[in-house]
């Protein structure tokens, strides 16, 4: 059911706040394991239009165009926010659909390196809750070699062939001794669940078959066999305490098409699935006398270290001719570097590798500044072309500091006059240390490639924005540095808990969304219990 | 599925014919019918760069007309701003722009590889660049990826201008030699259209054809986006963004 127009105070068992691909996680699970009412509600629109994707793809190949009307609310922003996707489906609505695990180190930093802080459970727990999303999401991944790629159980799908451009890549990096296999990726590439299988469009930004996981196929099926009440376009702006305890007793919303209308929702259980902004944010905004500093933080630990990581990248000349446009959106992927074994001073990153059509573009004006028209424009492009490029990417966690933080930015205020986000990353000291050492490695790494492979590196560059941010209401056992246990039950509200995103430890040196999922699985087991 | 981009499968219209205030072609125009072009199109480009001589004035972006109707890009609309305002005048969203013909697929004779593509590949493209034309949207919301919270907004609608280019390139033509554009041997609208090119100062094709200044880099921009570009250069049927499935995908691409 969706956009009632029924009086605007809802009662129900659980009240997922968000509709990005945690929530679809966990009101999926929910609804299988328990009978609960399950209330998801969205600040955004529904976007559910599979059957105009391909025309809203073509809009975006021809002129650049958004492919995702709609996705965004205006005025709901904050500086340097990853993403404005801000609608059912969240930011997994564009998303590439890489799903890489993260490993066994990326929970043991402090034990293993000295560096960081541990996670309160290892991989070893959380490995059934990764197979569980991999299953729900549908990933085709190709099994690495055992001493990088530790896993109990098969891919549920076979993996995403490889091009033409990779396979020669492959053969090429894998001269340097570091083993490549195909990424791991949400899109069927075998008949599954009836899903689409993938039929390599390329545009996985704008999936038009729907093969790449998008949070709102789930919420549709739910949906449709009744089990969850979306609410869309309602904005919950804080969250109210008992009179007598610390429980949550409701949610104060703001319908978006009746906002002289609060809305209220009543639950016995709330779960914040609002992503790493947005779910600090409400907490922040929550305030009150007994929790002047914002809800579940007691110890000022709300909206602190976030976490992401940073990516060293290089073009380099392979000495083959390529043929960019076969599939520009699937790489390799190596874990060699994230599970160095023991180290003198730490560094890990993974190494993901596509082929590339960097510097190898027509162009206008020869090297003589002569224009280059007709037939001559197109040789010159041919001649060009006769070796290929390859892009290497590597990302490394940026042990994020304390004061790397989420919190209300003053002067910047939504419609409804409630402050917005402000985000400032802060590396901690140790990871300001080593960041040169880091980089020069990774830089070492892809001339090594280069050099066993045969090319020539043609550039390499540093993204500063910490990408896959998490963090800000971090698992842990000790409420003095945390905000949530290790399923996401917040240390202050019983009936409280934040799934994804906001509850990592650290940002890992991989895309972190389907540990987001895994996480958010494993919190289900907890959530279920109290229904 | 075939999909290609900007139209370059599909027929397209909005080459003008003939009627509409904007024919074109050697001895056909009557002035009034030019007039009222000039008229269309003086409010998205400054007057001299449609009078003045075809180098860095017809290549100049829009000048007065253009602060009313562009959104900031890289910025976000303030809020309550009208989506796709745009100055009367200029090319509303919908509005098709009549490119002059004729001196139109004198300037791709020239500019596009017709050897490569032959007639039929030409044709094919010069319909497929004036259909892209057609739809394009000014200042609409652009995709907004990852890494940033900034909305973005494109250009003001390129047809004024370019047709504008395009008149201009024929007028100035008839002015020097007595002959239309379009009349010209191949060798010297090469040359014009080379001093056109010139005129910039990018070496490369701009990544978005709406953003070329001068209409001969807005249609090789658009052609060299395309699939069919793609393929020509690798002498293969590589088929970039084309639905193609997964099965091939190990294999080269078969040559063409």
């Amino acid at each position: 059911m969706t956009r009632p127009t029924a009086p605007q105070t809802i009662e129900t068992d659980v009240c997922i706040i968000g509709a990005g691909i945690t929530s679809a996680m966990v009101a999926e699970r929910l609804a299988e394991d328990t009978d609960a009412d399950i209330v998801v509600v969205e600040a955004g629109n529904e976007i559910f239009n599979l059957e105009e994707r391909f025309d809203h793809r073509a809009r975006y190949l021809a002129y650049g165009e958004n492919p995702w009307p709609d996705d965004h609310i205006r005025g709901q922003t904050a500086r340097d926010i990853q993403s404005r996707s801000m609608a059912v489906g969240g930011l997994a609505l564009h998303w590439g659909g890489v799903t890489p695990r993260f490993t066994p180190e990326d929970f043991r930093l402090r034990s293993m390196y000295g560096v960081g802080t541990d996670w309160p459970i290892d991989y070893d727990v959380l490995e059934p809750f990764y197979q569980e999303a991999e299953e729900r999401l549908g990933v085709a991944g190709e099994q690495g070699p055992e001493a990088y790629d530790e896993r109990a159980r098969p891919y549920p799908l076979p993996p995403m062939p490889l091009s033409y451009n990779l396979v020669r890549l492959k053969e090429w990096a894998e001269r340097s001794g570091v083993p490549f296999w195909s990424n791991p990726v949400a899109k069927i590439t075998a008949p599954y669940r009836d899903r689409s299988v993938c039929q390599r469009c390329d545009t996985c930004n704008i999936c038009p078959t729907g093969a790449k996981y998008t949070p709102d196929l789930t919420f549709q099926k739910l949906l449709a066999d009744g089990r969850v009440t979306l609410r869309s376009r309602t904005l919950v702006r804080r969250l109210e305490l008992d009179e007598t305890s610390d429980r949550i007793v409701e949610a104060v919303a703001v319908d978006r098409d009746r906002p002289d209308e609060p809305v209220r929702i009543r639950a016995r259980t709330f779960v914040l699935a609002a992503g790493y902004a947005w779910s600090p944010h409400l907490l922040l905004l929550s305030r009150s006398e007994r929790f002047p500093d914002g809800l579940a933080n007691r110890t000022g630990n709300v909206g602190r270290w976030i976490t992401g990581h940073r990516s060293v990248s290089a073009y380099a000349e392979v000495p083959f001719r390529l043929y960019p446009g076969m599939f520009n959106g699937h790489s390799l992927l190596s874990k060699r570097f994230q599970r160095p074994g023991s180290l003198d001073r730490y560094v890990r990153h993974d190494l993901r590798v596509w082929d590339s059509s960097a510097r190898r573009g027509p162009r206008l004006r020869d090297d003589d500044g002569q224009p280059l028209l007709g037939d001559d424009l197109l040789d010159d492009w041919r001649a060009r072309t006769e070796t290929g490029v390859a892009r290497m990417r590597a990302y490394y966690d940026v042990i994020p500091d304390r004061s790397s933080r989420i919190d209300l930015e003053s002067g910047l205020e939504n419609e409804w006059g409630d402050p917005m986000p402000r985000i400032t990353f802060v590396d901690a000291p140790e990871s300001r240390e080593l960041r040169p050492h880091t980089e020069d490695s990774i830089r070492g790494v892809f001339q090594e490639m280069v050099s066993a492979g045969g090319g020539r590196v043609l550039s390499t560059g540093v993204g500063e924005a910490p990408d896959h941010p998490g963090g800000g209401c971090r698992m842990g056992e000790d409420p003095a540095t945390s905000v949530v246990d290790s399923y996401g039950r917040t240390h202050d509200h019983e009936n409280l808990f934040v799934v994804g995103a906001p509850t990592m430890v650290s940002g890992g040196c991989a895309n972190g969304t389907l540990t987001f999922c895994a996480l958010s699985l494993r919190s289900t087991e907890a959530i279920g219990r109290g229904v | 599925m075939s999909e290609g981009r900007g139209g370059m499968n599909e027929g397209g219209g909005g080459l003008n014919e003939g009627g509409g205030g904007m024919t074109e072609g050697g001895g056909g125009m009557g002035d009034q019918s030019r007039r009222a072009f000039l008229k269309k199109a003086a409010g998205a480009v400054p007057g001299a760069a449609i009078a003045g001589s075809m180098g860095a004035g017809a290549c100049t972006p829009d000048g007065t007309g253009r602060a009313a109707a562009e959104r900031r890009e890289g910025a976000e609309r303030p809020d309550g701003a009208a989506p796709g305002a745009v100055e009367a005048g200029s090319a509303a969203a919908g509005q098709a722009v009549d490119l002059p013909e004729a001196t139109l697929r004198a300037v791709a004779d020239v500019a596009l590889p017709t050897g490569a593509l032959g007639p039929d590949g030409t044709e094919t493209a010069i319909v497929g660049f004036v259909a892209w034309v057609d739809g394009f949207e000014p200042a609409a919301e652009l995709d907004h990826p990852y890494l940033t919270g900034e909305l973005r907004y494109g250009p003001p609608h390129p047809g004024p201008r370019w047709a504008a280019q395009l008149q201009a390139m024929d007028l100035e033509s008839r002015r020097r030699s007595g002959a239309a554009f379009a009349d010209r041997p191949a060798e010297e609208r090469r040359e014009i259209v080379a001093e056109a090119v010139g005129a910039g100062e990018a070496e490369g094709l701009p990544g978005s054809p709406a953003r070329a200044d001068h209409v001969v880099v807005g249609l090789l921009a658009w052609f060299y986006g395309t699939s069919e570009a793609n393929d020509l250069c690798y002498r293969a049927r590589v088929g970039r963004h084309v639905c193609r499935g997964t099965s091939s995908l190990p294999d080269e691409p078969e040559a063409l």
